[in-house]
């Protein structure tokens, strides 16, 4: 790191801490809390090298659409690939990938009011509570080095630890005290004492993990599935096993149940519940598949299909399913279907939906 | 996302984006008269060319400052729109509202785009000071092979036996760190002729710029952005006797290239390191009553890049070779056929091994004069790629000439052009995606325009108006797959544009050692999709990076030994993006130098200062890659010439 960056980076710190305090001090009750204080927020990743990440607003009460949410109000460019968006509390923390950077902006106005950085290609977020929240870093783009979990004081937008996990760390989850992180290009994911912030242990599934779903019974699921290629960039059929599906009795973590794909062809991903976490969904190829959290086989046909298919979200409420698709140079397009998988409508978004999160 | 994915893109991104600048002085059929620099070109094609729009860039700036690339000379000397990553960055241009894929780079004959990309980055190629550049606006698959959809930069370096000797030697300096130096010298005795040329320029680009992706847009000094180039070329011409020639041709670029991010994103250490050897042996000799050409040539092309996480490695060679004969069936009618054949060995990573592919085209060419007002050109080709057949491409030119008096003289033309692209290695063997199924682009363009001529005492000029239709079919774009996961390439869109072209220079001798020379031009671009139309969103929008209007003027005052030299571009608004949401505001751009020759005897020494973008601009040609503000450099060159004495006849 460089003086310049250092010097941008105590610049963030000293912001976000003084907007910070400001916000507690005029935030009342009885203000209006904001425009955006209900919604579908869609994480839009932008065209990879260039600033062109988007968080896009969609209300499902109007059926209204602000496709640059973060442009409009903050006046400037979110960054570069928008990869993932976690609220807490009355922030909303959108993690920008080759940015290195985490903007926190308030939830209810989306205005800027801080940034973590000094990250190393992050991922996806978790927060404990109101102060204290966990990062994956990817490190390297080329899963050549083990990653590593960043711990985060959300009150002074600073890194306060960080973790070595698993090469190419994904989704990370938070449950019970403990952390959960899925080690996309391992075959394990990795178990943290939120109140040490140190390692407890480290579990072994199979090949990608690389998201969570807790179920109401309070089970993890963890879906695993990834690619994996030789030098010369032909798929490694060795390594590259058919996918699974896997629940595991966080008490027991060797209490399992082990659902395997049929073929290693497409690999699955996403995993996402509804609201009453009773339903899991996840994308395999250009389908969405889903299933009880009592089933004991993996569904055979998706409940949609569609070309292009990206983004993957249920809304807790009325359990629609969200689909993000896109080329990855022009806007994207989110279409909404019923349960069944019957289409409801469609709207558009900026450049490559990744994701849905629903407030 | 998968990594690779990622990258691909990201390269796609870096390369995939397209630019048109144009250039300088406008041609009518045998030859073309450079207005500011005694400059006869020896076009092969021009003659072939009629009712097409040619035109040779004013070259000045090669010789003034040797080792400039083609991005700056294009920036100041022609209409057309740069798009640079940058200074010294990638810089790509696009002629018509077409994609930098789409502009076909001729350097003595062989297409020298990378193979692997498809396209020319114009920030690695220094002609040297002899070379003329001229620009073919419009497609011209017939005469310029594959990639000559939207048009053709060519680039020539004409063998001329006078005799002389000349050495000369440069330095510049200028802001953030710019360094230049040259050394370039020939000889000839009228049987052999040499030239050898070295240049070396660098600059660290620790400019100053406003990042306005930051909270406050605060100023900051450009990281990872600094660059250095060698060049070397030699040529060797030899007579072999009075109807017989053979040259050799070499020309060695090494560039080394921190690859400055755009704004808001982070700095991954990105560099790149470019070598590209370019080897061509070429006889000509008066056979079988006709002028026949036969060459050879080698290029190698490396493009390593690599940042924190990525480290990206190709190499491609390519044996090239080609055969052409031309001959005067009827005094009013010429002919020319050949044939070319290319090899491509590529080593790339991304294609996990080496591959192969093997291309040959052959041509006609017809040139036909039936009344002494009218010629007319029709060229055809037919390629072979190895795995599919692109299709036939014709041509067919004509102009007329309405109105001939002492000082005027007007020539209507017109010119309907097929053209073609052959995927690029990257598009058929990228793994995963690449799809060696895909077809050729295609293309259609038809063109007509009026040219004025007026030659009076002091004054003279030339204007030329042009108005064009344009449809590329079957256009290549990358998309991701249809079982996911990564990307790949389809033959996806039909884009269609038309526009309209006033290009006019003027020479003025207004006093005994004043004169003015001045230029201006102007291109109406519009470009848009037609197809897919699903969901109906792209359609009807320009295509990002296209800009309708551009205006770019120049104009040098010359007194006795001093001369001023001005140039301005004007550039419209340019969408960043296909959907039209996002765009760059137009801008203008003002560069001025000035200069004295000091001569004695057989020396020369010439002074030269430059100011680059006087009005201190804050613009960008390429989204959120910063550009510098107002900067300034300052040259110092030292000539040594005398005319030579021959060993053929005096």
């Amino acid at each position: 790191m460089n003086l310049n960056y250092f010097k941008k980076y105590l610049l963030y710190v000293l912001v976000g801490g003084t907007f910070f305090a400001t916000s507690c001090d005029s935030n009342d009750d009885n203000e209006p809390k904001g425009a955006y204080e209900h919604g579908v927020f869609i994480t839009n990743e932008g065209q990879y090298t260039t600033p062109t990440a988007e968080v896009s607003f969609y209300d499902p009460a109007t059926k209204t659409v602000i496709p640059d949410l973060f442009n409009q109000v903050n006046k400037r460019p979110l960054g570069d690939v928008a990869q993932s968006m976690t609220f807490v509390d009355d922030k909303a923390l959108i993690v920008v990938n080759a940015s290195n950077k985490i903007e926190v902006v308030n939830a209810n106005t989306f205005q800027g009011i801080g940034v973590i950085s000094g990250l190393q290609y992050p991922r996806y977020m978790a927060a404990l509570n109101s102060s204290k929240g966990y990062v994956t870093e990817w490190i390297t783009n080329n899963n050549s080095r083990k990653g590593r979990v960043a711990v985060l004081d959300l009150n002074t937008y600073t890194v306060t630890k960080t973790i070595e996990v698993g090469v190419t760390p994904e989704a990370l989850l938070v449950h019970n005290g403990k952390l959960y992180v899925a080690n996309s290009f391992d075959n394990t994911v990795t178990v943290i004492n939120t109140a040490t912030d140190q390692v407890e242990t480290t579990l072994t599934f199979f090949n990608g993990p690389n998201s969570f779903a807790v179920d109401a019974t309070g089970n993890i699921w963890v879906l695993c599935g990834r690619t994996y290629y030789n030098t010369d960039w032909s798929v490694d059929e060795e390594k590259t096993t058919a996918g699974h599906l896997v629940k595991f009795n966080p008490a027991n973590p060797q209490t399992r149940t082990v659902l395997q794909f049929s073929s290693a062809s497409n690999q699955p991903s996403g995993l996402v519940t509804n609201g009453a976490k009773n339903q899991l969904y996840y994308t395999l190829g250009n389908g969405v598949y889903t299933l009880a959290t009592t089933a004991t086989t993996l569904p055979g046909t998706p409940v949609l299909r569609r070309a292009g298919l990206y983004g993957l979200g249920v809304d807790p409420k009325e359990n629609l399913i969200y689909v993000g698709m896109g080329p990855y140079d022009a806007n994207g397009q989110v279409v909404r279907f019923q349960p069944s998988g019957t289409a409801i409508d469609s709207f558009q978004v900026r450049v490559l939906p990744n994701g849905f999160t629903f407030r | 996302m998968v990594q690779r994915v990622r990258f691909f893109v990201g390269l796609l991104g870096l390369a995939g984006l397209l630019s048109a600048p144009a250039a300088h002085a406008q041609t009518l059929l045998p030859d073309t008269v450079n207005l500011q620099e005694v400059q006869v070109a020896g076009h092969r094609y021009t003659r072939y060319a009629a009712g097409s729009r040619v035109q040779t860039v004013d070259t000045l700036l090669l010789k003034r400052q040797p080792g400039i690339t083609l991005a700056d000379v294009l920036q100041q000397r022609s209409p057309l729109y740069l798009r640079s990553y940058g200074n010294g960055m990638t810089a790509t241009v696009a002629f018509r509202g077409t994609a930098s894929s789409h502009t076909a780079v001729l350097w003595n004959g062989f297409n020298i785009a990378l193979p692997t990309l498809g396209m020319s980055d114009f920030a690695l190629l220094p002609p040297t000071v002899n070379t003329q550049v001229s620009l073919q606006h419009g497609p011209s698959g017939a005469l310029h092979g594959s990639g000559a959809i939207g048009g053709a930069v060519v680039l020539e370096n004409p063998v001329s036996f006078a005799p002389h000797q000349q050495v000369r030697v440069q330095q510049e300096l200028g802001s953030f760190g710019h360094q230049r130096t040259a050394a370039v010298g020939s000889f000839s005795d009228g049987r052999l002729a040499l030239s050898s040329s070295f240049t070396r320029t660098a600059t660290n680009n620790d400019f100053r710029f406003k990042n306005i992706t930051a909270f406050g847009a605060p100023w900051e000094t450009q990281q990872n952005a600094a660059f250095h180039q060698n060049s070397f070329a030699q040529e060797v011409h030899y007579k072999l006797g009075q109807e017989q020639r053979l040259s050799v041709r070499g020309w060695y670029v090494q560039t080394h290239r921190q690859i400055q991010p755009s704004m808001g994103s982070a700095n991954t250490h990105a560099v790149q390191d470019d070598e590209n050897l370019r080897l061509i042996g070429e006889w000509q000799g008066q056979i079988a009553r006709g002028s026949t050409t036969v060459r050879a040539a080698w290029f190698k092309d490396r493009l390593d890049y690599r940042d924190d996480g990525t480290l990206s490695l190709s190499t491609v060679n390519t044996y090239q070779s080609q055969v052409e004969h031309e001959r005067q069936l009827l005094p009013n009618l010429l002919l020319q056929v050949g044939g070319e054949g290319q090899l491509f060995k590529a080593d790339v990573g991304g294609y996990g091994g080496k591959t192969e592919e093997q291309r040959f085209s052959t041509y006609g060419w017809l040139r036909y004069d039936p009344l002494p007002g009218l010629q007319l050109s029709l060229n055809v080709r037919q390629a072979w790629v190895q795995g599919f057949n692109p299709p036939l491409t014709p041509t067919l030119g004509a102009n007329y000439q309405l109105l001939e008096n002492g000082e005027h003289q007007l020539t209507l033309k017109a010119n309907a052009s097929r053209s073609y692209r052959v995927p690029t290695l990257n598009d058929r063997f990228w793994r995963p995606g690449g799809n060696p199924a895909l077809k050729p682009e295609s293309g259609w363009g038809y063109e007509g325009g009026l040219v004025h001529q007026y030659k009076g005492g002091q004054l003279s000029g030339t204007t030329e108006l042009t108005g064009y239709g344009l449809r590329v079919n079957d256009w290549i774009q990358w998309q991701p797959s249809a079982t996911g996961g990564y990307s790949e390439p389809v033959n996806l869109r039909t884009v269609k544009g038309n526009g309209a072209e006033l290009d006019s220079r003027w020479n003025y001798q207004f006093r005994q050692d004043w004169s003015l020379a001045a230029g201006v031009a102007y291109a109406y671009t519009v470009s848009q999709q037609k197809l897919p139309d699903a969901r109906a969103k792209l359609q009807d929008r320009q295509l990002f990076y296209v800009p309708k209007h551009k205006v770019a003027g120049w104009a040098e005052v010359r007194h006795q030994s001093w001369w001023l030299t001005a140039d301005a571009t004007f550039t419209g608004q340019r969408f960043t993006d296909n959907d039209n949401n996002n765009w760059l505001e137009p801008f203008a751009l003002v560069n001025a130098s000035l200069g004295k020759t000091f001569t004695w005897h057989s020396f020369e020494a010439q002074l030269m200062a430059q100011v680059q973008n006087l009005t201190n601009t804050v613009y960008q040609t390429m989204a959120y890659r910063a550009m510098p503000p107002r900067n300034f450099r300052l040259a110092l060159s030292l000539q040594w010439a005398r005319p030579g004495t021959s060993r053929l006849n005096p």
